[in-house]
């Protein structure tokens, strides 16, 4: 096994430009690391193919796993499954109409209809094209903005860093889809979460319950896995569900390719849509899903077979859904704000290798940016691959009965827990989370808020007391910079948008 | 009565009632759990020195005041909604519906819903009874012969699942899985 996988080395970082792509593109085509991008690919397409084990859930499993390795082999592996993932939920949603995560919801509208008539193949191979080529204009279009990142971060003092990550925290409140008051409790239940343990300013201990385990704090990755994988395998299991029998796929793979060649000005247009989605922060990608989706059928010359199995349909839905990947990483690495479920459990991971998120990053950490690129570019390329291969043979997948599959996540979540530290109060404190999670599923309260919060309530407090230090106790330091004010009105409009949103649904 | 029935007795007992309180009670239940927790760390907040309490007070009593909404709306407000989403909520759907006037089909929900659960905390205590070797190939063996009742699939996904676990964990990673009690 090659030492970088197994021994706790030092991180190679950088700064620069030149030397962030040489590490970047040394670890990639390290043969073994290359294998593990293959595997944790294949890994992520098969989780994603398995409707309610999409790629958050996928990433929380590998962070036990890959917490010993080099940070940045750990994040090049999860990267490489974000990739995997995105398009293995459109196979689902395709051949059994049950999408594999919520961002293929809008794939099944046409995708189905057409594995009915026995398109199948013509819908996958769209679905496997436009999903690879979408992620990779959402890539480039990423790193064409990366100098601008550059320079903007070098802007972030601590003030303005405490306003960033109070805007991350504001997101909670865009990112609902239910009940804002709910997911407000989410968020701040979380950022109560993240107060446990020794303070950072003060030195002491808060919140410990008088034992020595919380002094650390609450641990992020019992928390994840428990909310998520475990959360969701009580879930998958009570519902009795699922994985039904697939239709077959007939042929029709070229001719899926060429429909995208054909619609190259949508797929486009709709890639463009998504990425831009994805640079929100928390707006996802259902939103950017749908609202490509919608968008075909409003510029469609005709829109009569829209719903009924259009091509169009999976391509703008499709692409839009792995463009976002690229646009979610400006706010996820440039600012520290996740932007999607998955890049939250991303963020997570940092902090686990001690790699701090956000401005500071691409002035530290810049190979991290490449190689989570290079990760996204080689895992989408060959989920494409495999998509237009072996679609019959992946659906099979789906027809593995769930009671086979929900213990063999139980059972790798709860040893991944204990992995870590191998305490085994983490075991426990992953399974009290895990239904503490379901109860917040069925009661509609976001778990990606407490995600959210965990990770950023520390950085909010940590650069709030290091801006009072610094400019001695003047309050004056969070709005005395045009900066400052600049993100505190982002921040405004962040909050005051939801509000916006609904009161002019209900009088407009 | 025979043995087995004296066994499973209290499970039914326990799933009667978890069947008949309605969700709106859960849910209940639930926030003053949450209210329980906040209220606590804001009482150790208000002893803590300098800087340290800063925070927590901030955000303890927002929340404090938003559960307490919450639980005003979940109460007395009932069957109003509240709520914003679009084409995409309705079709990913959300969770859970209210037990009174409970259908059949709900009542089985409820019931599959206790034996996951009941399932998850069968695997914890069988990993700190037995250890996570042996715990974790009991359980995934029962759980498949007990749901599938295919007790070749059972020994199939056993047996790969404990030699990945064993490669991977143990070999790979030098993890000392522990032992367990007995």
């Amino acid at each position: 096994m090659d030492p970088i996988l197994i021994e706790p080395i030092i991180l190679q970082q950088t700064g620069d430009t030149g030397e962030a792509i040489s590490i970047a593109l040394n670890t990639i085509t390290n043969p073994t690391n290359f294998g593990l991008v293959l595997l944790a690919t294949v890994l992520g397409l098969i989780l994603g193919v398995l409707p309610g084990l999409g790629g958050p859930i996928g990433i929380a499993l590998l962070i036990p796993i890959t917490f010993r390795m080099d940070g940045n082999v750990a994040i090049m592996i999860m990267a490489a499954m974000l990739g995997g993932t995105a398009f293995g939920g459109s196979i689902s949603a395709i051949l059994v109409n049950t999408p594999g995560d919520a961002p293929n919801a809008a794939t099944l509208l046409d995708g189905y209809p057409m594995a009915r008539d026995g398109r199948g193949g013509e819908a996958i191979a769209a679905s496997a094209v436009s999903s690879g080529a979408g992620a990779i204009v959402g890539i480039l279009l990423f790193l064409i903005t990366i100098p601008f990142i550059r320079a903007l971060a070098l802007s972030f003092g601590p003030p303005q860093i405490f306003w960033l990550a109070l805007i991350g925290l504001a997101t909670i409140a865009v990112v609902t889809r239910g009940s804002v008051l709910k997911d407000l409790i989410a968020g701040a239940f979380g950022l109560m979460l993240s107060f446990h343990g020794l303070n950072a300013v003060t030195g002491g201990a808060r919140f410990t319950l008088d034992t020595n385990y919380l002094l650390s704090g609450i641990p992020l990755i019992p928390l994840v896995i428990g909310l998520f994988a475990i959360a969701e395998v009580i879930k998958l299991i009570s519902t009795g569900s699922t994985i039904s029998k697939s239709e077959l796929v007939e042929g029709g793979v070229l001719k899926g390719i060429r429909s995208v060649m054909e619609n190259k000005w949508l797929f486009l247009r709709s890639s463009i849509i998504g990425w831009c989605i994805g640079v929100i922060p928390g707006a996802g990608g259902t939103v950017a899903n749908f609202l490509a989706y919608i968008q075909a059928e409003q510029t469609a010359s005709d829109s009569s077979l829209f719903g009924k199995g259009d091509i169009r349909g999976v391509i703008a839905a499709e692409s839009a859904n792995d463009a976002k990947d690229g646009g979610t990483m400006i706010p996820t690495l440039g600012l520290g704000i996740p932007g999607s479920a998955s890049t939250a459990i991303i963020l997570g991971a940092f902090v686990i290798h001690g790699i701090t998120p956000g401005p500071l990053l691409f002035q530290e950490n810049l190979q991290l940016v490449f190689i989570i690129v290079f990760a996204l570019i080689i895992s989408n390329i060959l989920t494409s691959a495999i998509g237009l291969i072996s679609a019959n043979i992946l659906v099979k997948i789906t027809r593995v009965p769930i009671t086979s599959i929900a213990p063999v996540v139980l059972a790798v979540a709860l040893i991944g827990s204990f992995a870590i530290r191998t305490n085994f109060t983490d075991v426990i404190l992953t399974v009290g989370f895990g239904l503490f999670g379901y109860v917040m599923m069925k009661y509609s309260f976001s778990r990606v808020a407490v995600i959210i919060a965990m990770v950023l309530g520390p950085i909010a407090e940590a650069n709030f007391h290091r801006s009072l230090q610094i400019a001695h106790g003047d309050y004056a330091a969070f709005y005395s910079s045009p900066f400052s004010l600049l993100l505190i009105l982002i921040g405004v409009l962040v909050l005051v948008s939801p509000l916006y949103q609904k009161f002019s649904h209900r009088f407009l | 009565m025979n043995a087995p029935t004296m066994a499973i007795t209290p499970l039914k007992t326990a799933e009667n009632y978890v069947e008949k309180v309605p969700k709106r009670y859960w849910e209940t239940m639930f926030l003053l759990v949450l209210l329980g927790y906040t209220s606590h760390l804001i009482t150790q907040a208000l002893h803590l020195s300098g800087g340290a309490g800063l925070f927590p007070l901030m955000v303890g009593i927002p929340l404090f005041v938003l559960i307490f909404l919450q639980l005003i709306l979940t109460t007395v407000f009932v069957g109003r909604s509240f709520e914003v989403g679009g084409l995409s909520s309705r079709i990913t759907g959300a969770l859970g519906d209210d037990t009174e006037g409970m259908t059949g089909a709900a009542k089985a929900n409820h019931r599959r819903e206790f034996t996951s659960i009941l399932w998850v905390g069968v695997l914890l205590c069988l990993i700190w009874l037995a250890g996570f070797l042996a715990g974790v190939t009991l359980f995934v063996f029962s759980f498949i012969a007990v749901n599938e009742r295919d007790f070749r699939r059972a020994v199939v996904v056993t047996v790969s699942l404990m030699l990945s676990i064993y490669v991977l964990f143990v070999e790979l990673l030098s993890l000392n899985l522990a032992g367990g009690m007995l």
